[in-house]
């Protein structure tokens, strides 16, 4: 029942997303056909292009016809690539998706463990200068740290590649090396956001009775810590970390861009300088219904976690 | 009658006196956040950056858009603080017009923003069959990843500033419309707004002088919030393009264009986002500080 209740709350959500990605097209002033075709196409090019990408029709006519084939899985044609925005999209999602998965289990290791870190010792030294250091981390743009990194690993040190990406299929060690800088920068931005909530989940459990009772019943400091308290305070832990799904999505697009790694958002960018914006749809309405995705999965888990969100309204 | 009666010989005194009253809880309420270490040193660091940018021409040494082609890529000195870039324009200079086109994109979306919110979140929280409608639509702007959307609007409308206020406040209107909506609806419950009702205040009175007036303060913080995210979407819009276009420079488009001379000249890169970090780590204390005064009990939660 919760499943599927939560299963069906995704349905409007899609269904707005949908029609923002679909009005996208409708925002672009002027007459991109003229676009297109450059500055030596004749009337009669232009309107054959406006014929072939359905241009002239009325905005209802276009908009069936969009929603007709995105039912089938159709995302429509790239302006300039010559190929279907999905085959386009979709070669290159798993980049996007490993690097933002990498960049989530990095934050979510060391955000909860500098949490724990900093709850279990609250107000010594650690715990003011993890948050220090967790709120620096939150204030620095992403994009502009993985620039540092190039810097300093890159150029400076020249321990890893400014940029560039190896296929995990061709050179296991070289795919390392490529993903490492773009998913600590991805990392280094949100630990603080885990380890912030990590910190006060894990303050507010530590504080209360059971706890101490384990503690008084003789059980090792990392029993208490790590069976008995994290567990309580997983709920608020794991809603940071699916919100942080999000914004590494977004992130990981934006920083394919800082390391030239052919992922979605490079695929999108890339498009805007060319004015694909079938491109840009596909790309932009793949990755919310994945950001969808995630936040049901993080959903599930809640009631998972906590039987009791299970039956709530 | 009475009433009437009661209000005409005390009321004049009896409102000076709640006026003094009130002015008095707002000096305690100022002192307090300025007392506070966080509040008061990111205070002191938005008052820096907000003077610089406003008094641009005044305190950069040279004139940003000016090529010499004799001083090209010069690393920081005592003459070109931060260097110079591959047209031989201070960077120093460029950063601080830069924090001025940064400082009115960003004081624009917290603006639009904060009243597009009020807006929406009161009108959702105050129309009952109005909710699930304004809800469902701004859990679909929500279901865009970050900075997503703001990055395809700006594609479509084409590199403006404009077009950067208005792809950031579509995409932080919803969060900061919930905020809204939240507070409103506890405020609405109370028994003095049932009592506003009863005696026939009119909806816009209520909703003004009665539930907005004591639904404002998470307002306050969320919108400090975006002020920050709004300079680190500014500088991201423009890195990928769709901001303010060179070469008017923007923080952003220096860090853009110090990614092509990232293996030569790295100053270019680096000093407008240090920039970047300490104001939105300002604005971050400012916002902690202002969050533990107003509502110590959401103290560590985002």
């Amino acid at each position: 029942m919760f499943v599927a209740r939560r299963l069906l709350s995704a349905i409007p959500v899609l269904a707005v997303v949908s029609v923002i990605t679909f009005l996208l097209m409708w925002l672009i002033p002027g007459d991109i056909s003229a676009e297109l075709g450059g500055t030596e196409a004749t009337p009669e090019i232009l309107e054959r292009i406006r014929e072939q990408f359905g241009l002239n029709k009325p905005i209802l006519e276009r908009a069936a016809q969009w929603y007709g084939a995105l039912f089938q899985g159709d995302l429509g044609h790239s302006y300039l690539l010559n190929r279907s925005v999905a085959d386009a999209v979709f070669e290159r999602l798993p980049v996007t998706l490993s690097l933002a998965a990498l960049g989530l289990v990095l934050a979510s290791v060391f955000g909860v463990l500098l949490g724990i870190l900093a709850a279990v010792r609250h107000n010594s030294w650690v715990d003011q200068s993890s948050m220090v250091g967790a709120l620096i981390g939150l204030s620095i743009p992403d994009f502009w740290f993985g620039l540092v990194l190039i810097i300093v690993f890159g150029v400076l040190l020249g321990w890893l590649p400014t940029g560039g990406y190896v296929p995990i299929t061709e050179d296991f060690l070289g795919w390392v090396r490529s993903m490492t800088l773009p998913a600590l920068t991805l990392a280094f931005t949100q630990m603080g956001v885990i380890a912030r909530m990590t910190r006060s989940s894990m303050l507010d459990v530590l504080d209360q009775d059971f706890i101490r009772t384990a503690r008084a019943k003789g059980m090792s400091a990392y029993t208490v810590v790590f069976k008995h308290a994290l567990r309580n305070a997983l709920v608020p832990i794991v809603t940071v970390m699916g919100l942080t799904a999000g914004v590494l999505l977004s992130g990981a697009v934006v920083i394919e861009s800082v390391f030239s790694l052919p992922g979605v958002g490079r695929l999108i960018v890339g498009s805007i300088q060319r004015r694909d914006f079938p491109i840009i749809q596909g790309g932009l309405l793949v990755t919310a219904c994945v950001f969808v995705f995630v936040n049901l999965v993080v959903d599930i888990l809640y009631g998972w976690l906590d039987p009791r969100v299970r039956n709530e309204r | 009658m009475s009433v009437e009666a009661i209000q005409d010989d005390t009321g004049g005194s009896l409102r000076a006196e709640m006026a003094r009253a009130r002015r008095r809880r707002t000096t305690q309420f100022v002192v307090r956040l300025l007392r506070h270490p966080s509040f008061a040193i990111g205070a002191a660091i938005l008052l820096v950056f907000v003077v610089v940018a406003v008094f641009a021409p005044l305190i950069a040494p040279y004139d940003p858009n000016k090529n010499s082609y004799r001083f090209v890529l010069y690393p920081p000195s005592a003459e070109f603080l931060f260097g110079t870039d591959s047209f031989g324009r201070d960077i120093l200079s460029r950063v601080i017009y830069g924090a001025r086109v940064s400082l009115y994109i960003a004081v624009a979306v917290v603006v639009l923003t904060g009243i597009f919110g009020v807006i929406l979140g009161t009108l959702a929280s105050y129309v009952r069959w109005l909710d699930a409608f304004v809800m469902r639509g701004l859990d679909g702007l929500m279901a865009f990843p970050g900075v997503l959307l703001a990055i395809a609007l700006a594609a479509a409308l084409g590199p403006s500033a404009t077009t950067a206020i208005v792809a950031l406040s579509v995409t932080f209107t919803p969060r900061t419309a919930r905020v809204v909506r939240a507070g409103v609806l506890v405020v609405q419950g109370m028994q003095y707004v049932e009592a506003a009702h009863a005696v026939g205040a009119s909806h816009l009175r209520i909703i003004f002088r009665y539930i907005l007036a004591n639904a404002l303060s998470p307002l306050i913080v969320q919108l400090t919030y975006v002020f920050a995210v709004s300079i680190i979407a500014e500088a991201i819009l423009s890195f990928l393009g769709v901001g303010p276009p060179p070469p008017a420079p923007s923080l952003g488009n220096i860090i853009a264009e110090g990614r092509n001379t990232i293996q030569e000249a790295w100053w270019i890169a680096v000093f407008p986002g240090l920039v970047i970090a300490v104001v939105v780590l300002g604005l971050n204390l400012m916002g902690d500080g202002l969050r533990d005064i107003i509502d110590p009990r959401q103290r560590n939660e985002r």
